[in-house]
Parts: structure tokens; C-alpha cells; sequence
């Protein structure tokens, strides 16, 4: 989670390489079983280097309104990844896009049907669908609920968990939206400005947040209940300009823990408590020097190898 | 620079003192659409008021009437397509049987308006101290110099960070946050009595809406003007409203105040909104809560409650009358069929916690 500009969209397509190269730039390592996907995509046939990857490997987007083709009906939509992976055709693959229909929660009549016909909430089915036509065994999923309504909001996210439990599904899910992605995630990574500033269990990224950023972003979600009081730390100004990224820790121009340090060393993620990871060297010091004190948990003697 | 300010924040003191008159009062309103097929009702029979200073939270989803009756109290929706019915009592006066020329003098002094994107409200290719200056010299006579001096403090007073360099600044210039102040800037240079805020931070990122309901919540309390703050968001209103009216497909189901609504809500439909909400400070990991279906095409109302068909409380009498309002206290008013039901149902407990609840 993150907020606009922090790279978290561009991470899970990047994931996936969906970028061209040549309009992108990609270095570093994704690995998936063992094969390093961002070699696979500069190759010069990473179209076919990378379909057997594709297959398994899909994404569900934020509008559902822009990643439909107007001009295809839903079956051919949910149908056409099955073509393009050469997974079944004429009746098989009909019994295949209603199958993939009623798992949704859609009907099989509505394949005729064009996207415009459909609301919000049943489009991104109709994109949940298409996504799991070919079997795949992770998905990025976009800001998936941002544009829904929240009654329906519930529903999608209901369908995409019980989805999850069938299939064994693995989820990249990626929103700006503290509620979603707490209730629906295992992990929480938390980005700023291109990086990872905390990365820690869902539950105790929201309970016991280190980074500051992590904290005031927490702390500036509004809670739904007129009664409760809370302290919240208001950021100064603005994200800065991804053009013109700050030196070395990219937050220091709006935390309040920053020291002189914090403007030249970039910090790296490191583990200040079992499995919970936070780029920021001032307070991993000031936990260190704490670590008798009872809330404060010791750490960890050697960071995870690379 | 710092007599400008006082000018700013003098200003409000010499207008109408806060009384106890309601400043802004709906009667029965009701605004049809003209469309291929016909005429469809997009607000049915909507009351309410607003008190000097007060903020009215109205919560609702997309197609639910809530932007549209602010347009038709601002009488904005275009004539020839739209028509509006009933009463909007500003001030003592209605507005829908006023001249043009009154409501164009209303529309930037005394009623404001800020929606979700700034860039539809400030022109692209003017810079930001032409826009400011020309919405106060519209209302008001007085020098360009005058004029940019209480533009610039009321930049500054938003919170521009060097408003006095960024003053000859495109709009395309600053960020969503940013721009969203110059429109908040440019709304209060008049002391409006009531500010008409639609979603104002849902094109924005969490840190930068808190920026932005902190300071709408200062303004308020000094310039003494009301809010009628549209949302489809229950935490930004919960922390913001006094009052909250829930609207669905064009009718009022609920209005309470914040504390009533959020500890005893009478309609099903609040109900499900708040139970629907994944709350982050619960540890559970479940099914949401849901509603079933979704709401009604205008054209293709049904008939009674338009809630009826997706509420788990639906009576026969639900699908053939819209129930009459019913008001549980001064403060409190539901339109349900079933509300004693309901009301009995949250007191034994039985939709739980309420906000972000179980399946």
C-alpha cells in the first residue's frame, strides 16, 4: 500500500513486465520458480520467452470500465485468453467461459452481453473472470475495489477471498486503502516514493507501525465513528516529484525523526523484530538502544541473507 | 501582508451573526432529468436544514441524488433537460423562483461550491491570481491591487507554501492537494454562510484529505460558515458532520445526528453500509458483510421502497408504499417500514459491532 506515486502499481506490473523496454527501464531479479522474469523480458522474443509465464501470472485492474473492450462481447472477453493460450475452443471453450461465469457470480446467458450493459461491480467480475480463464497461480490486483461502490466494495472483496480459497491463489493486492488491504492480506508492504519504507504482518503493521511514514499514514485514515479520538500526525506538504527525488532517505523532507544523517545515507530494509522490516535507521537505533524495555522487542541478530 | 489577513479573517464578524434560524431549508424537493426515454427522478421528496455554522454530512452512492441536490440548490442543473420541483429557503428566501441574475450573485458570495477535481472548477489557461481576483471584483467593488492583496493573504491562509511567489502560477503547476487549496482559496475570498463541498478529498491521497478536512474544519470555525459536506465515504463524515443524511436512489432513508447514526442506526441500508467497511483496527480476517445486489437503474425504480429488494427486512407493504418518515428523536428521522424491528435488532445486539461487522 502506498499512496499515488509510490511506485506501488508500477511494482506489480513490473512484476509481470508489462512494460516495454526501451520505454522502461528494469533492473534487479523477479524471480518465479526459479527462472529470473526480468531476464526472460529483455530478451529479444520475451513475448515467447515469457507466455508459459503469463499463463500463470495474470492481473486484474482498477477500472473496470477501461479494461474491457467495448466492442467484444463478455464471452469473448473471458474467452479470449483461452485462445491466445490455445487451452480449449468452439464448445469446450463456451462450457469453459460459463463455468468461469458462474464462478464470479455471473450468469452464463450474460456472454453475450456487452461490458456498457454492465455495472461497476459486475465488470470487474467479468475482469476477475478473464483473469482466471487460464488457471493462473498468482494475480497482481490493482486497485481492484477503488472504483466500486462500498456496498459493493464488500461483495468483490468477498468473492476475491473466496476465490483465493478454491483455487489457492496467491495475491499481489495492491490499493490505497488501509481497511482492504489489512483485511485482506497476510502482509502489508509499505511504499514511498519507489521504496519499500515497511514491510511486516498485516496485523502488526497497523498496531504496532514503526516507520513514520507508516504511522502518519495510519493515523490519517479516517476512522468511522464520530466518537473516537485520535492523535494524528499530520505530514507536512507534499510528496515530492518522483523527477526529483530527495537524497538520501526519500521521506526526510517531511519526517519528523529526521536527522542530518537522514539526508545523505539511504536506508536499507532492515529486520527490527521477527519478520517485520522498516527502512529507517533512526528508529531501528532507538529500538536497539530500548530493547529492555518490555514493548520493544530485541533485534534480530543478523539480517535475512539476500 | 499581515493586514490583509485581518482583513481576511475579520470579514465573516461584520456579516450576519450566527443565529437560530436555519440557513439553508429543503422542502419536498425533487429533481427530474429528461432522458430518451422520458422523464426520470433523480431526488424524490427530500427535507432538510442546515444551521448557521452547522455541517451537514450527506452520504450516498454514485446515482444516489446527492451531488444532484446540491446542484439543484445551487440551480446549476441545465434548464432544458432538468426539472426541479419543491423548495430551497436560503436565507428566508427560495431560490428556485429567483431571477438569474440573483443566483449568479449567490453562486461564489454567499453559497460556495467545491467538487472532487479542482481542475473542473479553475480554468486551465488563466493563472491562479487572475482567477482569485476576478471572483472577488465580481462580487465586490474594488482596486486589482486590493483585490490581489486579499487573494494572496487567503492563498496564504490555506496553507500555500510561498503563496507569494506561486501567486502568477498555472493551475496545472500544483499538485492535487495544492490545487484543491486554491479552490477552497477561491471559494472563501467572499465569506460564503454555507460552503457546498462535494467529495472534496476522494481524488486525493489519505495524508494529504487529512491536510485537507483539517483545514476546512479551521475555516469553518472561523469564517462561522456551514458545510454540507457530500460523501460516499462514512469515516470522512463521521470525523466531520454533525448531521448525516443517508440517501438512496434519490430518497432520504436516514437523518441523525453523527452519534445517533453511528451508535443506532434504524435503516437497513445504513446498517449494511457500516457493517460493510472493513475496519483495520479489528483483527479478523472473515467475509465481509455484504448487501446483496445492487441499487436500482433510475428509470427502473420499484415501485415502494427502492431499497426493498436488496434489504434483508423487506415486508409485503415495503414493495407497494414508500414508508412515511418517522422521527425516533428531535435529532433523528428514518423511512422504514421495518425501523422498530431494526431499532430492536441493533439494541439486542444482533448486527454486532455495527461498523465493519461480520458476514
Amino acid at each position: 500500500m502506498g499512496e499515488s506515486g509510490c511506485g506501488k502499481s508500477t511494482t506489480g506490473r513490473g512484476i509481470l513486465q508489462l512494460y516495454e523496454h526501451g520505454v522502461a527501464r528494469m533492473s534487479g531479479e523477479v524471480r518465479y520458480g526459479g527462472v529470473d522474469l526480468v531476464a526472460l523480458g529483455k530478451r529479444r522474443d520475451a513475448w515467447k520467452a515469457l507466455r508459459p509465464y503469463r499463463r500463470d501470472l495474470q492481473i486484474i485492474f482498477q477500472d473496470p470500465y477501461a479494461s474491457l473492450n467495448p466492442r467484444m462481447n463478455v464471452g469473448t472477453i473471458v474467452g479470449e485468453p483461452l485462445k491466445i493460450h490455445r487451452l480449449a475452443k468452439g464448445a469446450a471453450a463456451t462450457a469453459r467461459v460459463s463455468e468461469l461465469l458462474e464462478t464470479v457470480g455471473l450468469s452464463p446467458a450474460m456472454a453475450k452481453r456487452y461490458p456498457h450493459e454492465f455495472s461497476g461491480g459486475q465488470r470487474q467480475r467479468i475482469g476477475i473472470a478473464r483473469a482466471l480463464a487460464v488457471d493462473p497461480k498468482f494475480i497482481v490486483c490493482d486497485e481492484p475495489i477503488s472504483a466500486l461502490d462500498v456496498s459493493i466494495q464488500a461483495q468483490v472483496m468477498n468473492l476475491m477471498m473466496d476465490l483465493q480459497q478454491k483455487l489457492g491463489l496467491t495475491y499481489l493486492f495492491i490499493a490505497h486503502d488501509l481497511g482492504a488491504v489489512k483485511h485482506i492480506s497476510d502482509r502489508i508492504a509499505v511504499m514511498y516514493l519507489g521504496r519499500i519504507v515497511e514491510l511486516a504482518a498485516a496485523d502488526e503493521v497497523y498496531h504496532r507501525p514503526l516507520h513514520p511514514y507508516t504511522k502518519a499514514l495510519i493515523s490519517a485514515v479516517p476512522v468511522p465513528d464520530p466518537t473516537a479520538q485520535r492523535e494524528r500526525i499530520l505530514l507536512e506538504g507534499d510528496l515530492p516529484s518522483p523527477l526529483k527525488v530527495p537524497s538520501g532517505c526519500r521521506f526526510h523532507t517531511r519526517c519528523p525523526l529526521a536527522e542530518a544523517s537522514c539526508r545523505e545515507n539511504d536506508p536499507v530494509l532492515e529486520e527490527v523484530a521477527p519478520g517485520h522490516q522498516i527502512a529507517c535507521p533512526v528508529v531501528a537505533r532507538g529500538l536497539r538502544t530500548s530493547a529492555a524495555d518490555p514493548p520493544a522487542p530485541p533485534p534480530t541478530a543478523a539480517p535475512p541473507a539476500e | 501582508m499581515t493586514d490583509a489577513t485581518d482583513t481576511a479573517q475579520r470579514g465573516p464578524a461584520a456579516g450576519s451573526p450566527p443565529g437560530d434560524a436555519p440557513l439553508l431549508t429543503l422542502e419536498a424537493l425533487r429533481v427530474d432529468f429528461k432522458t430518451d426515454d422520458g422523464w426520470v427522478t433523480a431526488v424524490d421528496g427530500l427535507d432538510y436544514t442546515l444551521k448557521r455554522s452547522g455541517t451537514l454530512g450527506i452520504v450516498g452512492e454514485s446515482g444516489s441524488g446527492k451531488s444532484v441536490t446540491n446542484l439543484a440548490v445551487m440551480r446549476l442543473l441545465p434548464p432544458r433537460v432538468s426539472r426541479i420541483g419543491g423548495r430551497v429557503i436560503f436565507e428566508g428566501r427560495d431560490l428556485l423562483g429567483r431571477p438569474e441574475s440573483a443566483m449568479r450573485e449567490l453562486r461564489g458570495g454567499k453559497i460556495a461550491m467545491i467538487f472532487q477535481d479542482p481542475m473542473t472548477s479553475l480554468n486551465p489557461f488563466l493563472r491562479i491570481d487572475v482567477q482569485l481576483v476576478e471572483v472577488l471584483r465580481t462580487h465586490a467593488k474594488m482596486s486589482k491591487s486590493e483585490a490581489e492583496g486579499r487573494a494572496l493573504a487567503m492563498l496564504e491562509r490555506v496553507g500555500i507554501p510561498g503563496a507569494a511567489s506561486r501567486f502568477r502560477s498555472y493551475p496545472h503547476e500544483f499538485s492535487g492537494g495544492m490545487r484543491q487549496r486554491v479552490m477552497i482559496a477561491m471559494m472563501l475570498l467572499n465569506h460564503p454562510a454555507l460552503l457546498i463541498a462535494d467529495e472534496p478529498t476522494t481524488a486525493l491521497d489519505v495524508t494529504i484529505q487529512a491536510q485537507i478536512l483539517e483545514l476546512l474544519a479551521d475555516l469553518q470555525r472561523e469564517f462561522h460558515m456551514a458545510i454540507t459536506l457530500i460523501t460516499h465515504d462514512l469515516g470522512v463524515v463521521a470525523g466531520m458532520a454533525d448531521d448525516i443524511l443517508v440517501m438512496y436512489s434519490g430518497k432520504m432513508m436516514e437523518h441523525a445526528s453523527a452519534e445517533e447514526l453511528f451508535a443506532s442506526p434504524a435503516h437497513p441500508y445504513t446498517i449494511g453500509l457500516l457493517r460493510s467497511i472493513p475496519r483495520p483496527d479489528r483483527a479478523r480476517k472473515g467475509r465481509l458483510y455484504s448487501i446483496p445486489g445492487r441499487p436500482p437503474d433510475l428509470d427502473k425504480r420499484p415501485p415502494g421502497c427502492p431499497f426493498a429488494p436488496r434489504c434483508s427486512y423487506v415486508r409485503d407493504v415495503c414493495r407497494a408504499v414508500f414508508p412515511d418518515e418517522v422521527a425516533l428523536s428531535p435529532t433523528h428521522r428514518v423511512a422504514c417500514h421495518a425501523h422498530e424491528q431494526v431499532r430492536a435488532d441493533v439494541l439486542a445486539g444482533k448486527h454486532g459491532d455495527l461498523i465493519g461487522g461480520d458476514a
